[in-house]
């Protein structure tokens, strides 16, 4: 293909939704997500791999689809189309709805990590994902408190989650100078600060990731979100996350048995942490969030060994592939059951899914008896356990009280007692000076 | 003298003929008052474009005027200097356009214009300095003639506030002098040059020379709100808002920081700095204004007040991106001298539109803004998160520089002060961001201009839309040449050669 038209295709994948997130440049479209995704169906089409170096984006970059990009740009696709068509048309072509603009911005990001062929690439569409998710989630996330303090966590991970990132990114670009993901591992290798890299990926994209012990706010979100906003969880921000430890630590060619463990073992805690996700307030979710939780975990355990060594990732590695491309419309499919589903009890009178017991579309294949032994188990945890946790519990409240009093007594100090810290400050700073010099 | 000579000139008395003339036209002259205004911006403009392009074939540009025994007042467009030459011309043209829609209607206008013309002849005088004595002439015009419009609005407030500015940046100007003095009495010369004009004295006079580092910083520091020295800055805030842009994005700020790069680099040299171990002790005081500036930010809710503190912080950044001996870190302080211009603008716009349509001048008053005055707060929010580093836009790129040179120099504590400085970042500018777009705005605001028209006028909605693209712009394609990226390798390069 001519590199002209390549390059203009691969810009248009996140471009097109990133010009139409402008609401004038919308405002005849009653379904701009439906158009914003035609570049990329088109790309996700061709037969073939394609890339483009573009020299002049960012700080120099490559946008472009291999095996792993292909199969994720095509099931990118089809959550993206489910979300669209999920979602009510524009209202008479104002375009002045600007949740539109955060699901197109949110869309523009997705696709952009999709093609990135580059750290630096991938990071900066990465972000535009994550905040334009965020903002997606809380403008139509409904469920009022619940999805909003979830999001609130989703924002802090996220925010700790890219400077991890940052930190993991200056590290190779310092051995490297500005490398693609193809040569990541040789930047790795001439790198001093390997180990640092390596966690710095591991807490980035488990932030971001919603495993174990940071997954709290996937239950909080899913339960009482919007059908787009629970197509989206898993399609975008989870599945990226995950599509981006691979990645950025190429299994085959990055292997470290500490981490490996640690990653294995979050992977298991993550599957056992779904095991809870059943029961509870979550429950309303339906198995949306056990479900996520258990393939989350289970990729991530399967990374951990490959890691660690202990797996053939040559061998394997496809069926993570194949999990990636497949994970993000197979839960599509789920909300869009679950939710019929719901709608269809609704109708016919019964309690909506979650308060009746046992309602589950999948029920019938999970003996009842074992689901009933879980909640016993839940239910009837030991006094001595429930009373320990509650006093942990209260201790924590506790500390984090007077961890805001000591705050708020320092500013007030800092606001009453300027000129004194101004002194104090210069002195430190004449102290640290004339040591430094003399 | 030939065109070349004169240039330098002509762009500095772009602005001050155009100054002078405003002051004696009477209030009603309107539309001679805006011509001359845009007049004098677009042809400033005009001639440090046709300075650039003349830099890029090998011009050099100098005008050279006697002014003592042994001491010319020198006008020089290095590599240095055009890059600051280009920041204030081209956000003055775009601050005139904002400061025309803002004081409509407004009294004394003629002499608020007058002085703002003379604000910017002495910042992009400063920029020009060939020589340390030029230098401190304007910057002490810097300071006489943006006294007038901290005062601007005559409230006690405002008086008590200009006092507060002119106390602090006559003691920094003092100092500035005696170190100036002295050292031209060690070294005989004041003239700017790459790679120091000190590095030839050796050792010899090490005590003398760390005293005039500590006192040239010391006087410079002042303007650039290092801490301890920075209790002027958020007290000025009670000036217009087109004031307040041009303070933290152009003139007085980045004159301070600017006249540290221009004595690091092209006074002692870099490398001399480091010799004589004058760079950790600064980058220590840049680190800790950093995380000073950002956690006192947190605390504010008055919004100018939020990005005076922020401007705190930002601005070390310059100051440490010349503290860390190496390239890499030197384009990053470089390049940030224009990404914070063009990011605290936007902002300081964008809280000149809230505070002028609906009077809302805090942060709790906030809530829903964004659905009352979406473009505003669009690009407030790309300013905000480009402040944060997010990117891909400008402020990302002078992290990227900085935090590669930090690791490139062995100075990994710097990566921890910039990622402690983004959480903040994010801590004080998130809430803002959230409280716009995400919560439901009051049954009426605290006042409307515009009820049910439109968002504001158009002379105060473009120049944030404006530098919010550039914003974009200048992280997205930071990489295009002859951008400030690609100039301040070719500045690193001259400083750096061997």
């Amino acid at each position: 293909m001519n590199d002209l038209v390549t390059t203009l295709l691969l810009l248009s994948v996140p471009g097109l939704p990133l010009l139409l997130a402008f609401p004038a440049l919308r405002a005849r479209l009653r379904r701009p997500g439906l158009v914003a995704l035609l570049p990329a169906a088109l790309l996700a089409l061709l037969p073939v791999p394609v890339t483009a170096s573009l020299p002049w984006l960012l700080l120099g970059s490559r946008l472009g689809t291999d095996a792993t990009g292909r199969w994720l740009l095509a099931a990118m696709v089809l959550t993206w189309l489910a979300a669209s068509l999920l979602r009510k048309p524009d209202d008479g072509g104002t375009g002045h709805d600007h949740r539109t603009t955060f699901f197109l911005l949110t869309q523009a990001g997705a696709l952009g990590v999709v093609l990135a062929m580059d750290p630096a690439g991938f990071l900066a569409f990465s972000t535009v994902a994550g905040y334009g998710f965020y903002a997606l989630l809380i403008s139509t996330g409904g469920g009022g408190g619940m999805v909003r303090r979830g999001g609130l966590a989703y924002l802090v991970l996220l925010i700790l989650a890219d400077m991890a990132l940052f930190e993991a990114l200056l590290i190779v670009a310092a051995a490297d100078g500005h490398p693609e993901f193809s040569s990541l591992p040789a930047a790795l290798a001439r790198s001093d600060s390997r180990t640092l890299y390596l966690a710095m990926v591991l807490v980035g994209f488990g932030l971001k990731a919603g495993i174990w012990p940071f997954h709290f706010w996937v239950r909080q979100v899913y339960g009482p979100a919007r059908p787009v906003v629970a197509i989206l969880l898993p399609g975008v921000p989870l599945v990226l996350a995950l599509y981006g430890a691979l990645r950025w630590l190429p299994p085959d060619a990055i292997r470290s048995a500490g981490a490996g463990w640690v990653v294995l073992g979050v992977g298991l805690a993550t599957m056992l942490a779904a095991i809870p996700a059943t029961m509870g307030k979550t429950r309303q979710a339906g198995p949306l969030v056990p479900v996520t939780l258990l393939a989350t975990g289970i990729f991530t355990a399967a990374l951990g060994m490959a890691l660690a060594g202990t797996a053939t990732w040559s061998d394997h590695g496809r069926c993570a592939r194949l999990f990636l491309a497949t994970f993000g419309p197979a839960m599509a499919l789920l909300v869009l059951a679950t939710r019929q589903r719901a709608a269809a009890s609704h109708a016919a009178g019964a309690p909506p899914a979650g308060t009746a017991t046992g309602s589950w579309p999948w029920a019938g294949q999970i003996p009842e008896a074992f689901l009933s032994r879980l909640r016993e188990i839940r239910h009837a945890t030991p006094p001595g356990w429930l009373a320990r946790w509650r006093t942990r519990a209260g201790w924590l409240a506790t500390a984090v009280s007077a961890r805001q009093q000591l705050l708020d007594t320092g500013e007030k100090i800092l606001r009453n007692w300027s000129v004194a810290m101004t002194l104090f400050l210069l002195l430190g700073a004449g102290l640290v000076l004339a040591g430094l010099l003399f | 003298m030939n065109w070349d000579g004169w240039l330098p000139l002509l762009i500095v008395l772009s602005s001050l003929v155009v100054g002078l003339v405003i002051f004696f036209l009477p209030e009603d002259r309107i539309r001679t008052r805006t011509v001359l205004n845009l007049g004098g911006a677009l042809a400033k403009l005009v001639l440090v474009g046709i300075m650039f392009r003349g830099i890029f074939r090998g011009h050099h540009y100098e005008t050279r005027l006697p002014f003592l025994p042994g001491l010319d007042l020198v006008l020089r467009a290095d590599a240095l200097a055009v890059l600051f030459v280009v920041l204030s011309a081209g956000l003055w043209l775009v601050t005139t356009v904002y400061a025309i829609g803002y004081l409509e209607g407004a009294p004394h206008r003629s002499r608020f214009f007058g002085f703002f013309s003379l604000c910017v002849t002495a910042s992009v005088g400063v920029a020009l300095a060939g020589n340390l004595i030029t230098f401190l002439l304007f910057y002490e015009m810097l300071t006489l003639a943006t006294y007038p419009l901290i005062v601007h609005r005559g409230t006690e407030t405002a008086r008590r506030a200009g006092r507060v500015y002119l106390g602090y940046t006559i003691a920094g100007g003092t100092l500035l002098l005696v170190g100036i003095a002295w050292l031209h009495t060690i070294a005989g010369t004041l003239e700017f040059t790459a790679r120091g004009f000190l590095a030839s004295l050796g050792t010899t006079h090490h005590a003398s020379l760390v005293v005039i580092f500590i006192l040239l910083i010391a006087g410079l520091g002042v303007k650039t709100a290092i801490v301890p020295l920075h209790g002027w800055l958020p007290r000025a805030m009670v000036a217009p808002a087109p004031v307040s842009a041009l303070l933290h994005a152009v003139a007085v700020v980045k004159a301070g920081a600017f006249g540290i790069l221009r004595v690091v680099y092209d006074v002692f040299g870099i490398e001399f700095c480091d010799r004589l171990g004058l760079l950790t002790p600064l980058a220590l005081l840049a680190a800790t204004t950093i995380i000073y500036g950002s956690i006192r930010a947190l605390f504010q809710d008055d919004l100018k007040r939020r990005l005076a503190f922020s401007t705190v912080s930002q601005v070390s950044y310059i100051v440490l991106g010349a503290a860390v001996f190496g390239p890499v870190a030197t384009m990053g302080g470089l390049v940030h001298l224009v990404h914070q211009g063009v990011m605290k603008i936007t902002l300081f716009f964008c809280a000149g539109n809230l505070a002028e349509t609906l009077e809302i001048h805090k942060i709790s008053e906030m809530n829903g803004v964004g659905r009352r005055m979406p473009w505003t707060m669009a690009a407030f929010t790309v300013g905000a998160l480009g402040m944060i580093g997010l990117p891909p836009l400008a402020g990302f790129i002078s992290k990227w520089h900085l935090g590669l040179g930090a690791l490139a120099a062995g100075q990994g504590w710097v990566i921890a002060v910039l990622a402690a400085s983004s959480l903040l970042n994010a801590a004080y500018f998130l809430p803002i961001l959230q409280a716009a777009w995400f919560r439901p705005p009051p049954p009426s605001w605290p006042a409307d201009r515009f009820p049910g028209r439109r968002e504001t006028a158009w002379a105060l909605l473009a120049p944030p839309v404006i530098t919010a693209l550039l914003t974009l712009g200048l992280g997205l394609l930071a990489s295009v040449p002859p951008g400030p990226l690609a100039w301040t390798r070719f500045v690193t390069t001259l400083e750096y050669a061997p």
